[in-house]
């Protein structure tokens, strides 16, 4: 799609977005021997802003970090450990979401009758404003009542 | 520039016609092998015969069903570099010899993964997002679209109207069995690959974390080792050898888990420690279901 830019400082940008990418094609077609077809893209808008390498470098993740091997450990202590303790009690949550799963109304109620006289007034008002919504969503709209 | 493609071209298919002449066994100098390829070097050890010298250093506790077999398999030491093993021991075949059930496998370590899972991601509805209460402009006239705030989720920097919304939680319990026969099948499948290894105790010579690696390497173990061990003492020397190792850990038995299991290539148990899984796990087999949890006290649970 050809757009038509009035400002004159947008030549420049446009004219190292096509040098750039007619080097890209070059070096990609050089590196993949001759499989590839050379095509010449050419940009005449401002819509092709990414440069990218050809093929970019995958990112090194290191797999044995503390975190990553130690993961899991203690999650069997309730079979393993006489039943002292639950796995449910090595979560690391919020406390109203502490061996708990629920919808968003379901979590939001459970946080206004757990937390809510904590909660700073802005967040609490547009808390309520919320169940009210969800409430009203759920319950009289659509086909599920 | 296609001149220089041709002679590439031309030179990879003269180094292929060459590599045909000479023996078969000839490796290709950029050959890549991957990590987790078994390693042909490693000698599979044979089950220890039926005849075997070595003393046999502990029977199973629990009874053994009759139409089953307990497992044998050699006790060794790390005490000594070289991999001459002690004895042999009998583990239970209701623990160590299950059958290799890979949806159990696969539910635990879901569950592992999941069930302490919290997702922070929280993003702002229209009527959260600060300002827009106001109509931008009369509703007739300017020759604009109509809106009735600059917060709706059409506009830039307007609410999200369909977003994550604030912490969410993925938890959920499988049953207690299940999880059970997970630790099981988990032990069971290391044990049918030949990546479970029984040792007598876990004192080591030097707290050199080279010692440890040496002994891996040499007895063709495998990358990562995950040493189990019951009880809180710990020897000193093998606590500072694996210190700084990545991928050498010990655990307490009580942290014993799918997911490490299947994370380290080969699992290292004590004779103390076989003792204890096996009374743990067993006990399952043969339970009342729980008229109540089991965390209140029972008359005969421990």
């Amino acid at each position: 799609m050809c757009i038509i830019s009035i400002s004159y400082r947008r030549k420049e940008s446009e004219m190292s977005v096509l040098g750039g990418l007619l080097r890209a094609g070059a070096s990609f077609c050089q590196s993949a021997g001759t499989l590839l077809q050379t095509a010449r893209t050419i940009s005449t808008g401002t819509c092709c802003r990414i440069r990218m390498h050809a093929i970019p470098e995958l990112k090194k993740v290191d797999r044995w970090t503390e975190k990553r091997s130690m993961f899991g450990v203690y999650d069997n202590i309730g079979i393993l450990g006489d039943f002292k303790a639950h796995p449910k009690d090595l979560i690391l949550a919020p406390c109203w979401l502490k061996a708990f799963k629920g919808n968003e109304l379901e979590r939001l109620i459970r946080k206004k009758k757990m937390v809510g006289d904590r909660m700073m007034a802005v967040d609490r008002h547009n808390m309520e404003k919320r169940i009210r919504f969800l409430y009203r969503h759920f319950n009289r709209i659509g086909k599920h009542r | 520039m296609l001149r220089v493609s041709l002679l590439l071209r031309s030179g990879g298919a003269a180094r292929r016609f060459s590599s045909s002449f000479s023996g078969a066994s000839v490796l290709p100098p950029n050959l890549l092998l991957p990590s987790n390829l078994v390693d042909p070097a490693r000698l599979k050890r044979p089950p220890p015969p039926a005849d075997c010298p070595l003393p046999l250093l502990r029977k199973c506790d629990a009874a053994v069903p009759s139409h089953l077999s307990p497992v044998q398999t050699w006790v060794e030491t790390l005490q000594r570099p070289d991999g001459e093993p002690l004895g042999l021991a009998q583990l239970h075949p209701d623990v160590f010899a299950v059958r290799p059930r890979l949806d159990i496998l696969h539910d635990v370590e879901r569950w592992q993964r999941n069930f302490k899972r919290i997702s922070h991601a929280s993003t702002k509805v229209r009527s959260e997002v600060r300002g827009g209460g106001k109509k931008p402009w009369n509703q007739k006239g300017s020759g604009r679209a109509r809106h009735g705030s600059i917060r709706s989720p059409i506009w830039r920097g307007g609410g999200v109207s369909h977003g994550p919304r604030g912490p969410t939680s993925y938890y959920y319990m499988l049953p207690l069995k299940v999880r059970v026969q997970g630790l099981k099948v988990a032990l069971s499948s290391k044990m049918a690959q030949d990546f479970l290894h029984i040792v007598d105790s876990l004192n080591i010579p030097t707290p050199d974390p080279q010692y440890l690696l040496d002994l891996v390497r040499h007895r063709h173990w495998g990358d990562s080792v995950l040493i189990v061990h019951v009880g809180d003492e710990f020897p000193e020397n093998l606590l500072q050898a694996t210190e700084n190792l990545k991928t050498v850990n010990v655990i307490p038995a009580i942290g014993l888990n799918v997911h490490s299991m299947l994370k380290h290539e080969v699992v290292v148990l004590t004779l103390d420690t076989v003792k204890f899984l096996e009374d743990k796990l067993l006990w399952h087999d043969q339970r009342y279901t729980p008229l109540y949890p089991f965390k209140l006290p029972y008359a005969d649970f421990p």
